[in-house]
């Protein structure tokens, strides 16, 4: 989760439960599977969790490669995705950037989180006042299921 | 002892069902973080670049770039601003994966 001072344009608040420098799982956490729920046909998933244990760790320069100090705290959100703006099939083989096939909705999504850090609270605004640039929900395999 | 060995036993199970991240990672943050960032347009990572984290993996991802408004309080001092959130990566990937240890497990992961 990134939060930016409106005045500089910079970043004051980056959220993710990794430590650095992530260099194993990437800002990936295991989190309860009653939070997750999908729904490819109408395009609608929704993902909750709460009190996930995150650090604080400014902005995302800090955050993959460790340098000024860090504050522990946790995060609860509410992500839903919703409505089918394209479907597509990806079969992807490219050595960089592939490796998995899988059939995917592009739609939009939203969030509504609250945080507590040792310095700060957070309470975002209601789901609906959120917005996303990109969004994608889908069914894929990968590594040793890849086809 | 015997609660001891148990929680040191879960631990090690828990360690050893842990999920591999997937293969390299974007050009964009130096190819050694595990994540790839698909964007309209390919401005981070190509559009279908892979959007999980965990490789051997077979399941359902959703993937988001989320942008709102947040009210952050002071503890200390209580003040109290509202600042934008902008484009928050969010993502989740449930289903089945080969952990560390080599055999299929379940599990249910979110990248925050």
């Amino acid at each position: 989760v990134d939060v930016y001072e409106p005045s500089s344009g910079a970043q004051i608040h980056d959220l993710n439960p990794s430590d650095y420098h992530p260099t194993g799982l990437f800002w990936t956490i295991e989190i309860p599977e009653d939070g997750i729920e999908v729904n490819l046909g109408k395009g609608h998933a929704s993902m909750e969790a709460k009190r996930v244990p995150i650090f604080d760790y400014g902005n995302i320069g800090n955050a993959l490669s460790g340098g000024a100090p860090r504050t522990p705290g946790v995060v609860s959100f509410r992500v839903v995705w919703s409505g089918v703006n394209q479907r597509v099939n990806i079969r992807n083989t490219d050595p960089l950037y592939g490796g998995f096939a899988g059939n995917f909705v592009r739609n939009t999504a939203q969030m509504e989180w609250t945080a507590v850090t040792d310095d700060f609270t957070f309470v975002s605004a209601p789901l609906r006042t959120s917005s996303s640039n990109f969004a994608e929900i889908g069914e894929e395999r990968n590594g040793s299921f890849f086809p | 002892l015997a609660e001891a060995k148990e929680k040191d036993e879960k631990e090690k199970e828990k360690k050893s069902s842990q999920p591999v991240p997937i293969r390299g990672g974007s050009p964009k943050l130096g190819g050694s973080f595990h994540v790839f960032g698909p964007t309209p347009g390919g401005s981070f990572d190509p559009i279908d670049a892979e959007p999980s984290t965990i490789t051997d993996f077979n399941g359902f991802v959703g993937l988001a770039y989320i942008s709102g408004t947040v009210q952050r309080t002071d503890k200390r001092t209580r003040e109290v601003r509202t600042l934008p959130m902008i484009s928050s990566d969010m993502r989740f990937m449930t289903g089945v994966f080969r952990g560390v240890d080599s055999r299929v497990h379940e599990g249910t992961f979110a990248l925050v």
